[in-house]
This record gives structure tokens, C-alpha cells and sequence, in this order.
């Protein structure tokens, strides 16, 4: 490799003119040193003092530069390679196996290490919401309890027809869920030190928000079955996003990596099919919830 | 002056670049717009910066030459090997600035 750089120049030059080497024996008359040659010397030393650190610093400077080349030119392979192995295949595989290059990329490694935080974060958002799901059945939602009482002989109904027991149901779930949210995302900005960041996306949010209209418009909450408690339990912004995560660490799972990102894109734009798509779903679901109150009121 | 003329320029001046590197770049007809734009910001800084210390070096390099003349003649030493002294120093000084002319 020829390089016309200048610490290459100092190096070399200092390696031929500063090394003596005797050679033959050890009553060989050494040269004699004159005034002029320790001037000379210490002009020398005062030159390598200044050029060294000088010639040091260009070395780094190559080193830093060379490797970013290097990381350029494999991100400009990878894509290259890729068209060219996949060139016959059918479109959907080619953006496959491009969304699964991107997610393997050297700027997304430590696979391992997103796995088990992701199912750390998903273990701790259910046990969370289920712990909280269970605290509510012991001290308002038990199915013998048919009244609340407060200070002052206050009561609130729990009947099936008041509807009041639904309503608390959900109120609940909206609170356990927006703890599970804050406690996710404080304990991300614990660990990294950071304020600026969180662990929960938009789109896992509005999900999770969509995911328990459902369940309460489609589950039986009259019934209080298991079903119905556990799902709700996995239904929370936190879990939702340990899911994502989890799922696009996974080798193979570029593509849910790539369309969780673009979802969360649309959603923060407020344009495109996802954010249409769950105005939609809440629309239809609340039609859904008011059709199946009607008979309660006549 | 658009990417493609640019880049040729950055390339063939570059200072960090090999000859075989500088080849393969000139050449390689597949490289993306936005390849040559990174490579040129990565280029640039470095010319950028070897330019500085070469400047800072040979601000040094004449303040030391221009003390040895000082001292050799407070020593009185003779104008031959004077003169064959700062030839060596001259011709030293010379060979650190390979891109002298580019500056």
C-alpha cells in the first residue's frame, strides 16, 4: 500500500538516520564526535521532540479514518450482496431478507442481550398488571361484593344493571396500565442514566389502549373469568413493547423490527393506516359497547 | 460542481488514501450517492486536519532550523561544515512534508 502521508515521512526518516550500527570488533575506532556534530545532535532531538507527537497523532488519524471507510463500505456492501443474491426471489422475500440484513446490521448486534431485557421488561409488566388486576378483585371488583361503601354512608351500587362495576373495571385497567408505562419507562432511565429516553413506544401505548377496549367490549366481565383476568394482564403498553423488542431480536424477526418502527412513525405523523386504523377500531368497538348497555337501560 | 466531479477531486487529492484505494474508488461505477458524500466527509476532515498539523510542524521545524543557524554561528564553526550541516537539516526538514506543495 503507498501512502504519501507525513508521518509515514517522520518514521521513516528517523529510522535510517538516528539507528548506528557497529559491526566487526569491539576495538573498532568509533567515529569521532565534533562540536559541530553534538549541535548537530541536539538539533536532531529537539526535531524528533516536536515531529513524534505530530507523527503520532496523523498515525491515529489514519487508523480513524481507514475504519471508517471500512464501516462505510460494508454498509455499502451488505444491501449490494444482498440484491445480488436475491434477485430472483419473489419481492416480499427480498424485503425480507433486506429488513432481516438491516436488523443484523454492526449498529444492531447484541441480539442476546435485547432478548433477555425485552423478556425481563415483558415478566415484569404482566406480574405488574396481574398483581394490580388481583389487588382490585380483593378490595372492589369481588364478585359477593355487591355495594361499595364509603365515609359519610355513602355507597356506590355494584349491581350488574348499575353498570358501575364495569366502569371501575375499566378505570382500574387504564391505571395499572399508565403505572406499568411509568414504571417501565423510569426503570429504562434509571439504568442507562439518561432522561431523554423511555422503553414504551407510541404504538404499543395506543395498542394497549385498543387491546382493552376489546376486552372489555368482547370479554365477559360479568363473569370474572380467569381468561379474561390473565388477558388483560398482557394487554399494557409494557408488555406490548417487551413483545415487539423480543419478537425483532429475534433472528428472522427484521421484518417486525422494520414495521413496528414504521408504525410508530405513522402514529407520531397521525397519517397513514395505523392511526386510521385504530380510530377506526374504537369507533366500531364503542358502537359495539353502547349497543350491548341498551337492554340494561329499557 | 456536482457529486460525481467532487468526488473524483476529493479522491485524487486525498491524503489518507492508498494508490490501489484511490483506484478502486475512481472506478467502482456501483458506489451510491450517499456512499461518495460519507466517504468525501470522511475524507475532507482528515485533509483537513494533516493540513493543520503540517502547518503547525513546519512553523516549528523554521523556528528550530532558524535557532541552529543562531547557535552554530555563536560557536563559530567553520562555513564548511557550517554549510554541509544545514544542507542535512534543510534536506531533513524537507523529507517530513511529502505533500509540501498541496498546502
Amino acid at each position: 500500500m503507498t501512502r504519501n502521508i507525513m508521518a509515514e515521512s517522520i518514521v521513516k526518516d528517523f529510522k535510517g538516520k538516528m539507528d548506528w550500527v557497529y559491526v566487526g570488533k569491539s576495538e573498532a575506532p568509533k567515529p569521532k564526535e565534533t562540536k559541530a556534530d553534538t549541535l548537530f545532535h541536539e538539533y536532531m532531538q529537539k526535531v524528533f521532540d516536536v515531529a513524534a507527537p505530530i507523527a503520532i497523532a496523523e498515525i491515529e488519524d489514519v487508523s480513524v479514518t481507514q475504519g471508517g471507510i471500512a464501516q462505510e463500505t460494508v454498509d455499502q456492501i451488505v444491501p449490494l450482496s444482498l440484491q445480488k443474491d436475491v434477485r430472483d426471489k419473489p419481492k416480499f422475500i427480498k424485503k425480507w431478507l433486506e429488513w432481516e440484513a438491516k436488523a443484523s446490521s454492526p449498529d444492531h448486534q447484541n441480539r442476546l442481550g435485547k432478548l433477555l431485557t425485552s423478556a425481563v421488561y415483558m415478566a415484569g409488566s404482566f406480574g405488574l398488571n396481574y398483581g394490580g388486576n388481583l389487588l382490585a378483585n380483593k378490595i372492589f371488583l369481588d364478585p359477593k361484593k355487591d355495594a361499595l361503601h364509603f365515609p359519610f354512608k355513602k355507597t356506590l351500587s355494584l349491581s350488574d344493571e348499575s353498570g358501575n362495576k364495569e366502569m371501575l373495571k375499566a378505570g382500574w385497567e387504564y391505571v395499572t396500565d399508565a403505572v406499568t408505562e411509568q414504571s417501565t419507562d423510569r426503570s429504562v432511565k434509571w439504568l442507562t442514566n439518561r432522561e431523554d429516553i423511555g422503553f414504551v413506544s407510541p404504538l404499543s401505548r395506543a395498542l394497549g389502549k385498543l387491546g382493552n377496549t376489546a376486552i372489555t367490549v368482547f370479554g365477559d366481565l360479568k363473569k370474572h373469568d380467569t381468561k379474561t383476568f390473565v388477558m388483560n394482564s398482557f394487554v399494557n403498553p409494557g408488555f406490548i413493547e417487551g413483545l415487539f423488542r423480543f419478537v425483532g431480536a429475534i433472528p428472522g424477526g427484521g421484518f417486525v423490527k422494520e414495521l413496528y418502527g414504521k408504525g410508530n412513525a405513522q402514529i407520531m405523523k397521525g397519517e397513514g393506516m395505523i392511526p386510521f386504523g385504530t380510530d377506526l377500531a374504537f369507533n366500531m368497538l364503542i358502537a359495539k359497547m353502547i349497543y350491548k348497555q341498551k337492554p340494561i337501560g329499557d | 460542481m456536482n457529486t460525481k466531479q467532487n468526488f473524483i477531486n476529493v479522491v485524487t487529492q486525498s491524503r489518507v488514501l492508498s494508490r490501489e484505494q484511490k483506484m478502486e474508488l475512481l472506478t467502482d461505477s456501483q458506489l451510491s450517492t450517499g456512499y461518495k458524500e460519507k466517504l468525501m466527509g470522511l475524507l475532507l476532515e482528515f485533509d483537513k486536519n494533516s493540513k493543520a498539523r503540517e502547518a503547525y510542524l513546519r512553523d516549528k521545524m523554521e523556528e528550530l532550523y532558524t535557532k541552529f543557524i543562531a547557535q552554530l554561528d555563536a560557536e563559530k564553526i567553520g562555513e564548511e561544515t557550517k554549510k554541509e550541516l544545514l544542507g542535512k537539516a534543510k534536506k531533513q526538514m524537507e523529507s517530513f512534508f511529502p505533500t509540501l506543495a498541496s498546502v
